[in-house]
């Protein structure tokens, strides 16, 4: 009984130190900044981040030319990051007058990208934000013949970061890249405030004239509806008072 | 000899005018003992929660705390003594005062060590709404922080840190340490019961029984050290200690015989009990129970509980070194060291003392991120049937050598008690006490290992061989 007690205690202490030699080693080869994670840990913000991978869930990029105003992005996300307005262009056809993604609400799920029947909604490797930015900027028209061109990380960033500038104030070679990524003819560039808008107080301007022209059209429909109706009131209300009394 | 003593009766003296009353003499303690006491051990308690935070890292192979520099504080210091100035002439000086070479070094090595860590937690816990449940004993609850902390703070009142800097000198000091950090089993109870949770009192409940159990290993440690050292007073025990010549190192308890080289371990691994620290947090266990008996705490109440837990891990760290490690001597040249003006000596004893805690601490801190936590039954039978046992081995052991040895030798007469004699073995009885036991211990080891074999015995109770 005393030896199996005693078995029992050295083994107890033999395990305890056999734990601790393997962490101690561990410990010292952290100290001397070798081995572990410690030694491949990037600190991200300092040092520049890496590619996770191609397939990398980024920012949401989209298409807008061949954005059709759908709403099945909208529909599938689950967080409702998607405010979008529609206007019918030339040919009649669906575009975008305003598709913002409030990236400050997106997890990142991906079910945007695949409800897109178009495969105008993409997403980029870029993860990073300027902490200035609202985050929803990320539509640029770009012409048939760019379409086919992929948006990398950088291209994305240096979109974005251009995309904060009117085009008048860009260097040149600035202004001519972007007009070789997109589309240089009309308002290619939506800023970061919605379609054109540099800055908060376009964007509420326009939004503004656009409520107001909404609410006109509105307020004028209805005043036809009860002209309409007003219109075609009268045939049946004069039976009541006739023959109202039989 | 106890300067802090008579500070504080001149201080109350003064303070009266005349012969002190109850108040002034309150007032006096407060300013001499209490603020100096809570000043040094918040910053080392808060230094020690990074420190474990870096060493837990460095064990799991990670960084830890790396971005949470000094710079914050320093401009919050900045802002503070330049109010008077605009805004951004304090920024520019401030700026101008970071550009210095030295500075900068220094501000970004404390972002690498995540020295200003404290201070961002300390704010959060600051800020943090003081929640008490609705089905919680208010004042039980309330109370019950406080009082671990008095249960941890009280005991450092007699622990020597130098000749010179005992805040109090009694001749039952051992006694007292153990008596007052007996406080914080009730405080662990009440915060238990007070909070109205299932998880708290279980928790309580767990705590109050691991702490008992552990108190009767430590007391028969501490009972060791008191039968060999012949006293109770913690100074005179570190005088009893005192070896004359280069090497003081052998005077020191834990070289006096396997015995108290034993009584150290069960002491340690009973303090670590006693602290609830990994791997004996069955009060917290957060796998099992949230967080066991502070879950409803927070803010600054649940701060409190944590400062409590550091400030008993130094305690017994500081406890180890006084016992066992010759408390604040130096280990080599000690009386050389005693001949230097006393401010110096003082402050050096004082940074020995500090040095011996630090490395208990760290060993803590290094068993803490190793070992994975007992289970209740395992936590008690530690405790009943290993240490126990072995603490009632090495007390007749040493029983057995005073009656043998009888010898006794004057110790130094440190602090205001004449240290009292305790055996003095010259080279060949001092031999023989290390390698009777040792060899002995050997071969009790060797027959259980050929009985045994290499597995453990569970693991053949498993596995059905050999039965
Ligand atoms: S990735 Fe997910 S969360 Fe983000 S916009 Fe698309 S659907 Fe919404
Ligand atoms: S699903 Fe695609 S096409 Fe439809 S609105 Fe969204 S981005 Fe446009």
């Amino acid at each position: 009984m005393i030896l199996a007690w005693v078995h029992d205690v050295v083994e107890g202490v033999r395990s305890c130190l056999t734990g601790m030699r393997t962490t101690g080693h561990y410990l010292l080869e952290n100290l001397r900044g070798s081995g572990g994670a410690t030694a491949i840990t990037r600190e991200y913000p300092e040092q520049p981040a890496e590619r996770v991978g191609a397939r990398q869930r980024g920012h949401l990029v989209n298409d807008a030319p061949r954005c059709i105003v759908c709403h099945a992005c909208d529909t599938a996300c689950p967080v409702d990051c998607f405010t979008m307005d529609g206007e019918r262009d030339a040919d009649n056809k669906m575009r975008a007058s305003r598709f913002d993604i409030d990236l400050s609400k997106c997890i990142y799920c991906g079910l945007c990208v695949r409800a897109c029947p178009t495969d105008s909604l993409s997403m980029t490797p870029a993860f990073e934000v300027d902490p200035r930015h609202d985050g929803s900027r990320f539509l640029f028209r770009r012409s048939s013949g760019q379409l086919g061109q992929r948006l990398d990380a950088p291209d994305v960033e240096r979109l974005q970061r251009l995309a904060d500038q009117p085009r008048e104030s860009l260097a040149a070679a600035d202004r001519a890249w972007l007009d070789q990524h997109i589309d240089p003819n009309g308002p290619h560039l939506i800023g970061m405030y919605g379609l054109g808008y540099f800055t908060p107080e376009q964007k509420q301007a326009a939004d503004a004239a656009r409520e107001a022209k909404k609410r006109a059209k509105e307020a004028a429909a209805a005043a036809a509806k009860a002209k309409a109706a007003a219109a075609a009131a009268p045939p049946p209300a004069p039976p009541p008072p006739a023959g109202g009394t039989p | 000899m106890t300067g802090l003593g008579h500070a504080v009766d001149t201080l109350a003296a003064w303070l009266a005018g005349g012969p002190p009353g109850w108040f002034a003499v309150t007032l006096a303690v407060l300013a001499v003992w209490v603020a100096p006491l809570l000043l040094l051990v918040f910053p080392v308690a808060a230094f020690g929660q990074i420190l474990e935070r870096k060493i837990a890292a460095a064990i799991q192979r990670r960084k830890g705390p790396n971005s949470a520099g000094l710079d914050g504080p320093l401009r919050l210091v900045f802002r503070a003594v330049l109010c008077l100035l605009p805004r951004e002439r304090q920024d520019r000086a401030f700026a101008a005062f970071c550009n210095l070479v030295p500075v900068r070094t220094a501000l970004l090595w404390s972002r690498r060590l995540g020295l200003g860590q404290f201070v961002a937690d300390g704010i959060k816990m600051l800020g943090k709404e003081d929640i008490v449940p609705r089905g919680a004993d208010g004042a039980v609850f309330r109370f019950a922080p406080y009082l671990a902390l008095v249960g941890a703070f009280l005991p450092w009142c007699v622990l020597p840190f130098a000749q010179h800097l005992v805040m109090l000198e009694t001749e039952v000091s051992a006694l007292f340490v153990l008596a007052t950090s007996g406080l914080v089993v009730v405080a662990l109870k009440m915060a238990g019961w007070g909070s109205g949770n299932k998880w708290s009192l279980l928790g309580g409940m767990r705590a109050v029984a691991q702490l008992v159990s552990y108190e009767v290993p430590i007391g028969l440690a501490v009972g060791g050290v008191v039968l060999w050292c012949g006293t109770m007073d913690l100074h005179a025990i570190v005088g009893q200690q005192y070896a004359p010549g280069v090497f003081t190192l052998l005077g020191w308890n834990v070289c006096q015989g396997p015995f108290l080289l034993l009584l150290l371990l069960v002491f340690f691994v009973a303090g670590l009990a006693e602290c609830q620290r990994s791997p004996f947090d069955m009060a917290e266990a957060e796998s099992e129970l949230v967080s066991g008996f502070n879950t409803e705490y927070s803010g600054l109440r649940w701060g409190m509980f944590a400062l409590a837990e550091y400030t008993e891990m130094l305690l017994i760290g500081a406890l180890v070194a006084t016992l066992f490690l010759g408390g604040y001597q130096s280990p080599i040249g000690e009386q050389w060291l005693l001949l230097l003006p006393t401010w110096l000596e003082t402050l050096l004893h004082a940074l020995i003392l500090g040095a011996k805690t630090l490395v208990v601490f760290l060993l803590m801190m290094w068993i803490r991120w190793t070992l994975p936590r007992f289970r209740v039954d395992q936590v008690m039978r530690l405790a009943w049937l290993v240490l126990v046992p072995l603490a009632l081995l090495s007390l007749l052991g040493i029983a057995v050598t005073l009656l043998v040895a009888g010898g006794t030798t004057e110790g130094m007469a440190y602090g205001r008690l004449a240290a009292r004699p305790r055996p003095d073995l010259s080279w060949l009885p001092w031999l023989l006490l290390w390698i009777v036991p040792v060899l002995a211990a050997v071969v009790l080891v060797r027959a259980a290992n050929a009985r045994y074999g290499g597995r453990h015995p569970a693991l053949r109770r498993l596995t059905g061989e050999g039965a």
